[in-house]
């Protein structure tokens, strides 16, 4: 009986699926920054795989992108309070 | 042994004319003229507002800059971009990957 409960908790955490803004053909690139914008919080920080829905894989290439869409310019480092 | 390089740089957005055809015409011998490699696609990308400023400018354009070179050319490439501090406030080198191989 335990055994079983044990089966079940483990059969509920569903598996990790791609992060549906990535799906079919849109490319990420740093250059893409409306795409983008959309892995950032509030605070223009990179925003944690729990919330973008990211695998790990996606998630290492977004903050490549934003981290090189940061350098030119088109996305900010920090909030600017003015 | 080449490879296909996209670089993008950004000049201030109240840049001279002439000040911008010299800094084109630089790249465009280097690659062309000396290395005898070929610009695939040179164009305006976007008049964009800089997401923070660069040397006291606010506003920026973008230029795009495709070349299929070896890494000497490109390093040349870097060296211009590198020296025109005034005219270029950044510029970002990215290797296109290409699938098929």
């Amino acid at each position: 009986m335990a055994e079983k409960r044990e089966f079940d908790k483990r059969e509920r955490r569903p598996r990790k699926r791609p992060a549906k803004l990535l799906e079919g053909d849109t490319k990420l690139n740093y250059k893409n920054v409306e795409l983008l914008t959309n892995f950032i919080t509030e605070r223009k920080k990179i925003a944690p795989r729990r919330m973008t829905g990211c695998t790990a894989i996606q998630q290492r290439r977004v903050a490549t992108e934003i981290k090189k869409a940061r350098y030119m310019a088109l996305l900010p480092y920090v909030v600017s309070h003015k | 042994m080449t490879q296909l390089y996209e670089v993008l740089f950004i000049v201030p957005a109240d840049i001279s004319q002439e000040a911008f055809n010299e800094l084109s015409d630089k790249l465009k011998n280097s690659i062309e003229s000396k290395h005898g490699s070929k610009i695939l696609k040179f164009e305006k990308w976007a008049d964009r507002k800089l997401a923070y400023t660069i040397n006291d400018h606010k506003n920026g354009t973008y230029h795009i800059l495709e070349t299929d070179c070896n890494s000497e050319c490109i390093k040349d490439v870097e060296g211009i971009l590198s020296f025109e501090k005034t005219i270029v406030l950044r510029y970002l080198i990215d290797k296109v990957v290409t699938k098929e191989k």
